[in-house]
């Protein structure tokens, strides 16, 4: 949810990013909390699990629906699991492990769209929840 | 136990999965024309930190991935498995 304060400036969430929270010249304010120290600290701080990931750092594509994400520690690695379209991403840091996941992300989604028609059923329910979360702004 | 990339190359092979070198391996196996099964791993050669999420997205319980793993799991076994399923249909 928008809250609109005259308080602080506008900062565009990925979260809560919807078009037509900005009608004519109306400027929507977002209320935004204080930092925590410890965002500027330990990476393994800052992420809570389950977490919410609303971009799939990709310019072609729009998060619509945030993926559920869950870390799991697997020997020295951290997994991040988008639970729902059961695809996993790694890395030595949460960080890493979250840009390995959205990237697997878009994979996932230009395979499962190229062999749409021909999947199974179990990847067809993934591809109808992927495009359900997902919409592609701009053609390869 | 981390799986190794070697031990992944020689199940999916086993299995009939058809794989392609993107920015990980891809792996897919097709069952009467149509996609079923999709997993990947990363290009790493060693231990792959992935074993709970490999296991997940080719459909197996953690007995059955053992086996699989140990190559002592058939692709008709592997095909009963996943027809047990409802992923094949």
């Amino acid at each position: 949810m928008v809250t609109r304060t005259l308080e602080q400036p506008f900062v565009q969430s990925t979260l809560d990013a919807d078009p037509h929270d900005v009608v004519g010249s109306e400027t929507v304010y977002l209320e935004l909390g204080p930092i925590p120290e410890s965002a500027y600290t330990r990476d393994a701080m800052v992420w809570p699990s389950p977490f919410l990931l609303a971009t799939l750092a990709d310019g072609r594509f729009r998060v619509i629906v945030p993926f559920d994400v869950s870390f799991l520690m697997e020997g020295d690695s951290i997994v991040a699991e988008a639970t729902e379209i059961n695809e996993f991403g790694f890395g030595p840091t949460h960080s890493e492990a979250v840009r390995d996941l959205q990237a697997a992300l878009v994979e996932l989604y230009l395979t499962l769209r190229d062999d749409q028609g021909n999947l199974g059923p179990d990847l067809q329910s993934v591809w109808e929840a992927l495009q359900g979360k997902v919409q592609i702004q701009y053609a390869d | 136990m981390p799986i190794r990339a070697r031990e992944f190359d020689r199940m999916v092979g086993k299995f009939g999965f058809e794989t392609r070198h993107g920015r990980d391996l891809l792996a897919w196996l097709t069952y009467d024309g149509k996609v079923v099964v999709r997993t990947r791993r990363s290009k790493s050669s060693g231990d792959l930190p992935m074993e709970h999420s490999i296991r997940q997205q080719m459909k197996l319980n953690a007995q059955e991935f053992n086996l699989a793993r140990r190559c002592t799991m058939t692709r008709d076994q592997y095909i009963e498995i996943l027809k047990c399923k409802g992923v094949i249909q």
